[in-house]
């Protein structure tokens, strides 16, 4: 009866060495996968360090040019030579003339932060440029430069010291003449010959045209219309040097086809320097002016734009022309009364000195208002007549030849000698007289 | 008498798995420890040569002042942060173990300055050649001439 009890059971100790060994050969194979997941971890690290060594072998960087920032540090032109991004991480420089110098280390993040215009990458065949300034900068001495990249290459230069007074200079100034209404970029320093002149706005370029150099300087109108904003102004004469660069700033002018004129005389306004495509306000001193105006794609004043003199006070005021940028140009005009008076004195404005009778001399009559401003709108009348004391000068008639407010003539001539002679102009009731002079007899 | 047969069978077979358990449990947990032990060096050994992977610096400048101020510029370009342990100054007459100040860690993409002043070596020091021997905690050593 037991017999098949007691033979079931001898298997028992096969099923539980059984059990044991299925249990050694799962920890066997979980060591497997750990060692396994572990290599891979560890494979997969120095494949990684192994794509930093051979991306850090891409890098080439080739320092174009270090030159002087004026005397306050240097400013380098690099190129990215190799096949991949370098990210730039420090610039450090120090003096090699000085035996106890430091290096002076800029971190190129920390300034990127600070400028935004700072561009710390570089991609592969593009250039850059760095400012570095240097404590105590001795521009005719020499500097060695470390430019080290994020994946840790270290490339050096050298400063070589140059005498910043033989360096050439350009600028970018405005025309006087033309009352600031033209841009004039000048130069000197420069090799004779020709070279080329490019004007960027945020980095892009706007406008570029060649130049030519001779006696070393140059002087040209920028003629290209430049709305108001920064720009840099690049002068390039050499493939071995960099670019001679300014930095300019174009504001708004503006120009008044008069300077002055009576209440309801309409005042024609040209312009150029505001921001592109944007309507304009006129301003009459603090008040705002009935106004319709607005500018080109190169912020120059649309044509036709004109305002007509208010009721105001008498004298100088100021015409304020704005963009929507908030830049302005200002120019003043004079708001002129009645005519008033006359003065009557030489072309220069001096008193008329002793006239032989007979013989031709210069004289000026200008026409004023009772403010004292020159009637630039007079053009004379009917009525304006010349005459002197001895009733013999010639011309007596002023009713043309008036140029804003002045007459003028050679050809006046008084015809007998006359002590204490005084020339008088008069137009109705406004009257002016001369100085008193002499005329003596001929010969 | 039958019955007493059948037990001296089951007393054995008692007996023979008593002894297979317990045979089999000292023969899983040797295995189970050596595996453990070996697990636990393996994993230990790939961190260790990850870090050491992952770990790289580089001299970017040393500067010796008039007074003997060593200044040593070094930049991190690795992935990890290293300390530095030690470093040698090997004149190629002598060699000497200086104190710079490296309490500081020379963190992951970033650069760091240790100074010592090496007062002590203005009669010995003769101009040539030096050799900077930089150790960090990883185990990595870089060297640096200076003329």
């Amino acid at each position: 009866m037991n017999t098949p009890c007691l033979k079931s059971k001898r298997g028992v100790a096969s099923i539980i060495g059984g059990v044991f060994l299925i249990l050694i050969i799962l920890s066997g194979y979980a060591f497997y996968v750990l060692t396994n997941s572990a290599t891979n971890d560890l494979q997969n690290t120095i494949q990684k360090v192994s794509v930093l060594d051979s991306e850090k072998k891409q890098e080439s960087l080739t320092v174009n040019y270090v030159v002087p920032n004026g005397s306050s540090g240097i400013i380098m032109y690099v190129t990215n030579s190799g096949s991949i991004l370098i990210s730039i991480k420090y610039i450090g420089t120090i003096d090699n003339d000085d035996s106890n110098a430091q290096y002076n280390f800029m971190d190129m993040d920390k300034q990127a932060l600070i400028n935004t215009m700072i561009e710390t990458n570089i991609d592969p065949g593009k250039s850059s440029s760095y400012n570095m300034d240097i404590v105590g900068f001795n521009p005719s001495g020499t500097y060695l430069i470390k430019i080290i990249s994020s994946r840790g290459n270290i490339f050096t230069a050298n400063y070589r010291g140059v005498d910043i007074n033989q360096l050439p200079f350009i600028a970018v100034t405005s025309a006087s003449s033309q009352g600031g209404n033209q841009l004039i970029i000048s130069g000197s320093r420069f090799p004779n010959g020709t070279s080329v002149v490019t004007i960027f706005r945020d980095t892009q370029e706007v406008s570029t045209f060649p130049l030519s150099i001779s006696t070393s300087t140059f002087s040209q109108p920028i003629l290209t219309l430049l709305p108001a904003g920064n720009y840099e102004a690049s002068v390039l004469y050499s493939s071995e040097v960099p670019p001679v660069l300014t930095s300019f700033e174009v504001k708004p002018t503006i120009t008044l086809d008069k300077s002055a004129g009576a209440v309801e005389t309409v005042v024609t306004i040209s312009g150029r320097g505001f921001s592109q495509l944007s309507p304009l306000s006129a301003m009459w001193d603090n008040y705002k002016l009935q106004f319709s105006g607005s500018t080109d794609n190169e912020g120059t004043i649309l044509p036709e734009m004109a305002f007509t003199v208010p009721s105001t006070t008498l004298g100088t005021h100021t015409i304020t022309i704005m963009d929507e940028s908030s830049n302005s140009a200002l120019q003043v005009f004079v708001c002129l009364g009645p005519l008033d008076h006359f003065t009557v004195t030489t072309p220069t404005g001096r008193a008329i000195g002793n006239q032989v009778a007979g013989v031709n001399f210069d004289v000026k009559v200008t026409a004023y208002d009772a403010n004292g401003n020159v009637k630039t709108d007079y053009t004379g009348s009917n009525t304006a007549t010349l005459s002197d004391r001895s009733a013999s000068i010639s011309p007596t008639s002023l009713s043309s030849g008036w140029v804003n407010g002045v007459w003028t003539s050679s050809d006046a001539i008084i015809n007998q000698k006359y002590a204490g002679d005084k020339i008088t102009s008069t137009d109705g009731s406004p009257t002016g007289s001369s100085n008193t002079f002499d005329v003596t007899a001929p010969g | 008498m039958k019955p007493r047969r059948g037990l001296s069978e089951i007393v054995a077979s008692m007996v023979v798995l008593i002894i297979v358990s317990v045979l089999g449990v000292m023969l899983y947990n040797l295995s189970l420890s050596n595996i453990n032990n070996q697990e636990n060096n393996l994993l230990s050994q790939v961190q260790q040569n990850e870090v050491v992977a992952q770990a790289k610096f580089e001299v970017v400048a040393v500067n010796k002042s008039d007074n003997n101020e060593v200044k040593v510029y070094l930049y991190n370009y690795g992935q990890v942060d290293v300390k530095i342990s030690d470093i040698y100054l090997d004149f190629g007459t002598f060699i000497t173990h200086p104190t710079f100040n490296l309490s500081e860690d020379l963190t992951a993409n970033n650069g760091l300055l240790v100074t010592s002043q090496l007062s002590y070596l203005t009669t010995d020091y003769q101009p040539g050649v030096v050799k900077y021997t930089i150790v960090s905690d990883k185990g990595v050593s870089i060297e640096y001439s200076v003329s």
